[in-house]
């Protein structure tokens, strides 16, 4: 790790973003929070009440220098799930060690997931302009059906996969930040 | 952009993946106990005994969603053109929740397109198909385009369609009408003897009927008309009655273990009494045992055939293909296909891991019987398989390549 970089990574730093997204940096880890980040509405909220669990992919981004360089990504599987008779949701990560939190309220289940992620252990010089992007997608439960079934590839659900984005923006978020200059960033 | 969700549903499912078998998908209900499950409407009348006993086996149990949306697939398979909604709700006691199953019989028209047969064999090179399905109510139409160099001894390329449809519970009935193209290799021509022909229209109504939920028996009608080579723009045609008795039958074993039994026979008979210019019987024997514990799968099959009398080369056995004797070549076993075989196969999965071990012999009558043997290895992913297959003897040996779905 370079001096510059060292110097950066001691710095607890929120950097501001547009449309709702805020990048901290602390001890070279890269963690974003969103001011809203509503995940829990229809259709999920209806299949959620129905007693079925969701899966909701989190996926970071971090480009530097310039917008086709991408640095670092980071992926995450949560699955929520609507308590029948507390009323309250809880949500649990996939990768190890299992991490869960239960009695969240519809709000506070998008910010749990964002605390969760993170891009770890980045270089970053002072100079360097960088980029998060943050793409939350509920996964629809026809996305697991198989391609590849009994009777062979199903085109159809191919093509619906494929298309899937187009039709099904309810189903998925984006929040991105601005450019942003390390330099600038102040604890 | 759709690119990368593809890559990050990869890696997500990657993430699941990796967990062990006793840590599935949190639901924050599995902490309840399954009050009751029910079926609406109708009840479980229409089910299985082994359906329902399984459903109503998860009362008292805490709710698994795995198990509940496995046995909804089952429902929806069982109530054929269904489509099936689970709902789970408070049970009438605290800690306790009722699971109801919603189904909804589609008088919508449902279209697929499938592609049931890609295959490359690096000996034999591409087979391919393509079939559409309109399905409405009881009523199923078809249509296929294909091109295939891998389960006859010749390459049949052409188009067909079908129809089908289900007048009870029991019963299906189902037409097909082709029109293949066929094409021959150098050595099948060399051997043959005045039986090649240049095409062939192929005509097949067939009753399906569920005898008991794991046996059916099928019967019906083969009329195939060929155009001959030699003399050229001669017919020929060959018509058969045939009948197939079926047994499946699956068993859960446990949360994450399955075993299944599929066992068949087959005959079908031309004669002169159906206007046949061929006349003779064909025999077919087959079972499959599969069982599937955690990412562990083995696949055993066993099969044998029997041809007597003068059929055409469509119904002559083939071996050296992506099914049978993987490692060899179709045409330096038969050229023209035997009239008898025999052949075994041990398929074991891990994981992506896939390893198979072939055995068998296809011969002709008063010819002497030479067992061979192929292993293979390779990897399956999503219903892709990729193998190299060898075949096992003394001398030179070279592998083969196959990679397509379904085989």
């Amino acid at each position: 790790m370079n001096s510059a970089a060292l110097t950066v990574a001691l710095f607890v730093t929120t950097l501001p973003a547009g449309d709702g997204l805020t990048v901290h940096l602390r001890n070279n880890d890269i963690s974003v929070s969103a001011a809203r980040l509503e995940v829990i509405r229809d259709p999920v909220l209806t299949r959620l009440k129905s007693g079925s669990s969701v899966a909701f992919d989190f996926h970071l981004a971090l480009w530097s220098g310039t917008r086709s360089n991408l640095r670092r990504r980071a992926f995450e599987r949560f699955v929520v799930s609507y308590d029948l008779w507390e009323e309250k949701y809880a949500v649990t990560g996939l990768r190890k060690p299992r991490i869960s939190a239960t009695r969240l309220s519809p709000e506070a289940v998008g910010p749990w997931c964002l605390q969760q992620i993170k891009l770890a252990n980045i270089d970053l010089t002072r100079d360097e302009r960088v980029w998060v992007r943050l793409d939350v997608r509920a996964v629809d439960p026809k996305q697991d059906a198989d391609l590849f079934g009994a009777d062979g590839v199903s085109l159809v659900n191919l093509i619906e996969l494929l298309s899937r984005p187009a039709k099904r923006d309810n189903l998925r978020w984006t929040l991105e930040s601005g450019a942003l200059r390390v330099s600038e960033l102040k604890p | 952009m759709r690119l990368f969700w593809i890559v990050a549903w990869s890696l997500s499912a990657a993430v699941a993946w990796g967990q062990p078998e006793d840590s599935p998908p949190s639901n924050v209900n599995a902490r309840y106990r399954v009050e009751s499950v029910e079926l609406q409407p109708g009840g479980f009348n229409n089910l299985s005994a082994s359906l329902r006993n399984r459903l109503q086996g998860l009362v008292g149990a805490h709710f698994d969603q795995a198990s509940f949306d496995e046995l909804g697939r089952r429902i929806r398979d069982e109530l054929r053109n269904a489509r099936v909604q689970m709902r789970v709700v408070r049970g009438s006691e605290p800690d306790q929740v009722s699971v109801v199953f919603e189904v909804l019989l589609s008088n919508r028209t449902e279209f697929d397109m499938s592609l049931p047969r890609v295959l490359y064999h690096s000996k034999q090179n591409f087979t391919f198909g393509l079939e559409t399905t309109v399905r409405r109510g009881r009523h199923t139409f078809s249509g296929m385009a294909l091109t295939d160099n891998d389960q006859l001894i010749e390459r049949y390329s052409g188009v067909g369609a079908g129809y089908e449809v289900a007048p009870a519970r029991r019963v299906r009935f189902k037409m097909q009408v082709a029109s293949w193209r066929s094409q021959w290799s150098g050595v099948t021509e060399q051997a043959a003897n005045g039986d090649l022909y240049r095409a062939r229209q192929h005509f097949d109504p067939t009753a399906t009927i569920s005898i008991s939920r794991p046996l059916t028996l099928q019967l019906g009608v083969s009329v195939e008309r060929l155009e001959m080579l030699q003399p050229a723009a001669a017919h020929q045609l060959s018509s058969a009655a045939n009948l197939t008795l079926r047994y499946q039958r699956r068993w859960e074993l446990g949360p994450d273990a399955t075993q299944g039994l599929e066992a068949s026979y087959g005959i079908r008979s031309a004669s002169a009494a159906l206007g046949s210019d061929f006349v003779y019987t064909r025999h077919h024997w087959e079972a499959r045992y599969q069982h599937r514990r955690g990412h562990s799968e083995w696949n055993g099959s066993v099969e044998a055939g029997l041809l007597v009398g003068r059929a055409p080369l469509f119904e002559r056995f083939t071996l050296g293909n992506s099914r049978r004797l993987r490692g060899w070549n179709r045409f330096d076993l038969d050229p023209l296909g035997s009239d008898r075989y025999t052949h075994a196969s041990l398929d074991y999965r891990f994981r992506w891991l896939r390893l198979i071990y072939d055995t068998g012999a296809g011969w002709r009558r008063n010819a002497p019987l030479v067992l061979r043997h192929s292993a293979s290895a390779g990897v399956t992913a999503s219903g892709v398989t990729a193998l190299v297959a060898f075949p096992l003897r003394n001398g030179s040996i070279e592998p083969l390549f196959l990679l397509g779905t379904n085989f």
